[in-house]
């Protein structure tokens, strides 16, 4: 498990991470490792099967970012991830 | 994948099934007609995509709802009695003629049903689902007949259980002269998830 930072904040970039998170955390499978942008801080949410409430962040991708067979320039994706499967990257 | 032959009762008729579950639930005494009927009649005149209809009526006349709706969609809905999902946020995002979103659930079909009622049946299918996330533009264009120039921004929201989405659409022109009693009838279910686009005419067309 990664050691969060500090709380992510809209605009950090950010990867996902390619652990296993479990089951019930795990982000989609088409955005594994790949880098975006946090675009908001969606709040504290418990997690299916979880009882503390953990960090979702709502994270937007270039589709070109994630599929190497599309040229649309002008597609992005919007996702809301757990903070803990997501980590910063730097420039 | 899983064959659909390989699953017991796979060869029945969907609604077949739920009839003869029903039957079973009631003889066993697990389920009472009363519920049902009362769950049915909730989904048909509570719940549903009118509740939609009048969230994006009112944003169209009204300026101010239309900023706190976009600036807090849980706690603006909630203020009308319009979620019943805790802990869950519904949010509403605007599309313009540059920004088009459009909402898909990539791996089940979580859906905002306090605001649109139940999903339809070709939102919970794996061709949607796949083909909306990855090709929007060409799917909006083939499956839905709404295509979109290369210019138009097209952001897909992949809802999940925590936090679903729900489209607030451009009006059509002419809104001006529709009564607000009137208004909801020009919205719809389709142009609040995002396969259809109410900007592009005129309410004569509607």
């Amino acid at each position: 498990m990664t050691d969060q930072i500090a709380p992510l904040e809209a605009g950090t970039q950010v990867r996902v991470d390619h652990v296993d998170p479990d089951a019930y955390k795990r982000p989609p499978a088409y955005a594994e490792g790949a880098e975006g942008t946090v675009t908001a801080v969606r709040g504290e949410f418990i997690p299916p099967e979880h009882t503390t409430a953990e960090p979702l962040v709502a994270v937007q991708f270039a589709a070109t970012d994630l599929w190497s067979d599309t040229d649309d320039q002008n597609q992005t994706i919007q996702v809301d991830i757990w903070a803990d499967c997501l980590q910063e990257v730097s420039g | 994948m899983n064959d659909p032959g390989d699953l017991p009762g796979s060869g029945a008729h969907p609604e077949d099934r739920a009839r003869g579950l029903q039957s079973l639930l009631i003889e066993k005494e697990l389920l009472s007609t009363d519920l049902v009927d009362e769950v049915v009649s909730k989904y048909e005149d509570d719940i549903g995509p009118m509740n939609g209809k009048q969230v994006v009526a009112r944003a169209w006349r009204d300026s101010d709802y239309r900023e706190r709706l976009l600036a807090d969609s849980t706690a603006t809905l909630e203020e009308e009695g319009l979620t019943g999902l805790d802990g869950v946020e519904i949010i509403v995002v605007e599309n313009t003629e540059q920004l088009h979103n459009v909402m898909v659930c990539t791996l089940c079909s979580c859906f905002p049903w306090p605001v649109l009622g139940l999903p339809p049946t070709w939102y919970k299918q794996p061709g949607y689902r796949a083909r909306m996330v990855k090709r929007p533009r060409e799917t909006l264009r083939e499956d839905f007949d709404l295509p979109l120039d290369e210019d138009v921004e097209i952001r897909v929201r992949d809802t999940s259980a925590e936090v679903r989405y729900m489209v607030l659409p451009q009006p059509p022109d002419g809104i001006e002269d529709i009564s607000a009693d009137k208004l909801p009838e020009y919205v719809t279910r389709e142009a609040m998830i995002g396969v259809e686009r109410l900007g592009d005419k005129h309410v004569s067309d509607l």
